[in-house]
């Protein structure tokens, strides 16, 4: 906000001018009920041109310069009458810790807090939240049908998940990996747990960010294959994603807890079943080791629910809802289950294709972020890129720096 | 009639003493009684009474009135309405009025190149679960400093089917704009603090509604007052901000004092220029960002055309009515010619199910009877889940439709996933239940391989 006292000389002239040239107008408005209240000018912010020339050219007859002012206008009460709306919330998020460096008894060079807010997602006027929100990127045990833009971006490593971990880090910029065992899955390869285990070891051993877990979705394979992995990565405090309603959770979370990990709450799009699978994982974690997953759906295709349940159920855990202070997680790759962000359309009218999975994935992770999503699952690099740069710059506060500015209108891709 | 904008919340007796207490029914409720309650819950428009005095219309006026207020640009069949907002959260309510994208359009370019964008923002409209989604407006921009060339430009559009904005700071070069459209109700956009008084006096004389901009809140507050102190009250704020940042936290802050602080002197619709701002997001999305924080009018430029409709999709899916999930009627529908030996196809009432399906069913090239059950607009995975799909439902809906006299056979073809209720289904209608496939996409190889083999 601009309230310095700058060129106070040059403005109070000007001001005298201006209330005298509106002055003259007032006069010339039917019926007009003036009510003047304290305008502030900022010489810097006035061309004198222009100014007397809008004003002249409305005006008819020539202002006349020694005419008093219009009643003396109270500077400060402007000043007073503008309080941004600040809440009060009695709640706050708790702060999950993913990673553990060699001192904290894992191997990881870098850990990431989630959580933490006091305040909704960007609203910097009632306060700063301490920890910006944090990408990950998808890799997976096995080949999976991808879309096209993404498997081009990883088609080298697409049988090596260490490698694509690796990839992901170095080249993509992921902040986490999520390592997805989808080759457990029964219907699939079957691979056992100790197999599947091993996987999670090269890729704690390939890269030094920290790393998440994901089964395969069935609830009995999953159990098994968690237990083993929380054993095999005991003090490098990764998330275990996930568990759920309809599994035996409170296995899972023992396991999670004897190794000293973390773990993601994943329900369907209802509040009350967060705060149920929540209410029952307390009963052996504590709240610094969950993280909440109500369940991403695709631009187009429920995003709208998806936003709307999040959003509530942080402003619920800000005003006090004990049951769903957590950090959210946003399956954000579940945008590509839009068939717009992959189909062949005419690109015209729908934009080139290569494009138009980063941009699905962008705008469902750029609104969630707004709903308050602290930990995003992505695919393609450019749309981690983009949701990268907003995160810090909109954290951050920095300068604008127009040589990081991806321009996707004009660049060729 | 002005409206007492200081009117605070009354209660259902205070409103009714207001009231003329005849009790005469006019107003489409029994009694003034009734119709008070109404107008305290905001269900009732206050023209429904005809004989209140102006003094207790615009008071109830004010009453009643959403704190974002209501702007109509444009006129007759062009008219789009922006604002009239009374919720920060779609949760707590609904999204009234839909963020209107307005396309920017600017006097250095030449006629060819105004006429190609035209074409391009015709194109980019599709159909998408029976609305269509479209750019809703045009911005008129005096980037040539000059009037001639605005004028000019002005002419080339005015008949075209889109409201128009205005936008010069020139009082002058606006007055000629303004000229040309009479009462077309342009939003004239431009007014800043130098030119505040010649641009509002234009509004007042054109009848149109005004944006205004500042670069702090108390210049823009000062601005809104001085607007209003002449009797303006068709405002549209174009909040203070550089960056995307500065305008999701202004556009954010507005909202949340008019609706929570009820402070109505921000209590207006928004306009933004996202794609002039300073920000490293490409400039497409920074267009959903601002959607997503409430702008009311998003002037888009023609390069991003054809990365909209993502963002088109955004804004019907914050605009549905998050307690109503959007459905289509339960029945009998008709894709492509069927015949009476075609398919028999069923599934639920949610919107989106019915349209991908349909959708995709039409791009296949099948032929087949639809049978939409009413599930309370849910969708198939939804209702299995609630048990809102129930047998009996399915079996009125084919009672009613008479779908048995239109067929020969008697196989129905439901979901995948709404397998588990085959047998139940079967028991219930008598026909023959056949499990589809999971995906849509995959119905015109079942349809082949287990349909067409029986």
């Amino acid at each position: 906000m601009s309230g310095e006292k700058r060129g106070s000389k040059t403005r109070r002239s000007l001001e005298a001018i201006i209330a005298d040239a509106l002055n003259q107008l007032f006069k010339n408005l039917e019926d007009a009920e003036i009510e003047l209240e304290g305008v502030e000018i900022e010489a810097d912010e006035l061309e004198l041109e222009p100014i007397m020339q809008a004003i002249v050219s409305q005006i008819p007859k020539p202002v006349e310069v020694a005419k008093p002012a219009v009643k003396p206008l109270p500077e400060r009460l402007l000043e007073a009458e503008f309080t941004p709306p600040v809440t009060e919330y009695p709640g706050s998020i708790v702060e999950v810790k993913i990673g553990a460096t060699k001192s904290e008894g894992g191997t990881r060079s870098k850990t990431v807090v989630l959580g933490g807010e006091t305040v909704p997602a960007f609203y910097t006027f009632e306060g700063l939240n301490p920890n910006p929100p944090v990408v990950s990127l998808d890799v997976f045990d096995t080949r999976i049908p991808l879309a096209r833009a993404v498997r081009m971006e990883v088609k080298d490593v697409l049988d090596d998940p260490a490698e694509w971990a690796k990839k992901a880090v170095h080249k993509f910029g992921a902040e986490v990996v999520n390592l997805h065992l989808v080759s457990i899955d029964p219907l699939l390869k079957d691979t056992p747990p100790s197999e599947a285990a091993k996987t999670v070891e090269n890729v704690l051993q390939a890269v030094d960010v920290p790393i998440c877990v994901g089964g395969c979705g069935d609830p009995l394979k999953d159990l098994k294959v968690f237990e083993k992995v929380c054993e095999v990565a005991e003090g490098e405090r990764i998330l275990i994603n996930s568990v759920t309603l309809d599994m035996d959770f409170k296995k899972v979370a023992e396991a999670v807890k004897r190794h000293g990990h973390a773990v993601i709450a994943f329900t369907s799009m209802s509040m009350d079943d967060a705060r149920e699978l929540n209410r029952k994982l307390y009963e052996v974690l504590p709240k610094e080791d969950i993280v909440i997953d109500t369940t991403t759906a695709a631009l187009g295709y429920g995003l709208d629910y998806a936003f709307t349940i999040m959003e509530r159920t942080r402003l619920a855990a800000l005003m006090g809802d004990t049951e769903l202070q957590h950090p959210i997680s946003s399956g954000t790759t579940n945008a590509w289950a839009a068939r717009e962000a992959w189909m062949k359309l005419d690109e015209s009218k729908w934009g080139p294709r290569e494009l138009r999975g980063p941009i699905w994935e962008v705008v469902t992770a750029l609104t969630l972020l707004l709903a308050g999503v602290d930990y995003f699952m992505m695919m393609h690099p450019l749309a981690v890129k983009t949701v990268k740069q907003v995160i810090d710059r909109f954290t951050m506060g920095g300068v604008f720096d127009s040589e990081k500015y991806l321009n996707w209108v004009s660049s060729t891709f | 009639m002005r409206v007492s904008r200081k009117a605070k919340q009354m209660s259902p007796i205070e409103v009714y003493k207001l009231l003329p207490k005849t009790n005469c029914g006019k107003c489409g409720f029994p009694t003034c009684m009734a119709f008070a309650f109404k107008l305290v819950q905001g269900a009732v428009e206050v023209d429904k009474c005809p004989y209140l005095s102006d003094e207790a219309k615009s008071l109830l006026t004010g009453m009643t009135a959403p704190p974002v207020a209501l702007v109509v640009i444009g006129r007759g069949d062009k008219a789009v309405r922006v604002g009239g907002e009374k919720v920060s959260f779609r949760h707590e309510d609904k999204f009234y009025n839909q963020p209107v994208i307005a396309l920017e359009l600017n006097d250095l370019m030449d006629m060819e190149e105004v006429k190609n964008c035209l074409k391009k923002a015709e194109e980019a409209a599709f159909e998408r679960m029976e609305q269509t989604l479209k750019v809703n407006a045009l911005a008129l921009r005096n980037l040539s400093g000059r009037a001639e060339p605005f004028v000019r430009l002005v002419e080339l559009v005015k008949d075209t089917p889109y409201p128009l904005i205005v936008s010069t700071e020139n009082p002058s070069t606006a007055m000629k704009a303004l000229n040309i459209l009479k009462d077309e109700r342009p939003l004239l956009h431009g007014a800043v603090l130098r030119n505040l008084m010649p641009m509002a006096s234009l509004a007042r004389r054109f009848k149109c509604p005004i944006s205004v901009k500042a670069a702090d809140w108390r210049t823009l507050l000062a601005a809104v007052n001085r607007l209003r102190g002449i009797g303006l009250h068709d405002i549209v704020i174009h909040p203070p901000g550089e960056t995307l940042k500065e305008v999701i936290e202004s556009l954010t802050i507005i909202r949340r004092l008019a609706v929570d602080k009820k402070f109505d002197r921000l209590g207006y619709p928004t306009i933004t220029f996202p794609e002039d701002l300073k920000s490293n997001v490409p400039e497409p999305l920074r267009t959903a960002a601002v959607m997503t924080r409430y702008s009311s009018i998003i002037v888009v430029k023609p390069e991003t055309l054809r990365f909209l409709r993502p963002v088109m999709m955004l804004r019907q899916s914050i605009m549905m009515d998050p307690r109503a999930p959007i459905s289509v009627k339960p029945g009998l529908y008709y894709v492509g010619k069927p015949t009476p030996e075609s398919p028999v196809l069923m599934t639920t009432n949610y919107a989106l199910t019915y349209y991908i399906l349909t959708e995709d069913l039409k791009n296949m090239g099948i032929d087949c009877y639809l049978i939409v059950v009413d599930t309370g607009g849910l969708s198939v995975a939804c209702s299995i889940a609630g048990d809102k799909l129930k047998p009996e439902s399915v079996k009125r809906v084919m009672e009613e439709t008479g779908i048995a006299e239109k067929v020969k056979h008697r196989t129905l073809i439901i979901p995948g996933r709404a397998a588990r209720l085959s047998g139940d289904i079967e028991d219930a209608t008598g026909w023959r239940v056949l499990v589809g496939p999971l995906r849509s996409r995959e119905i015109a190889e079942f349809i082949e391989k287990q349909f067409r083999r029986e």
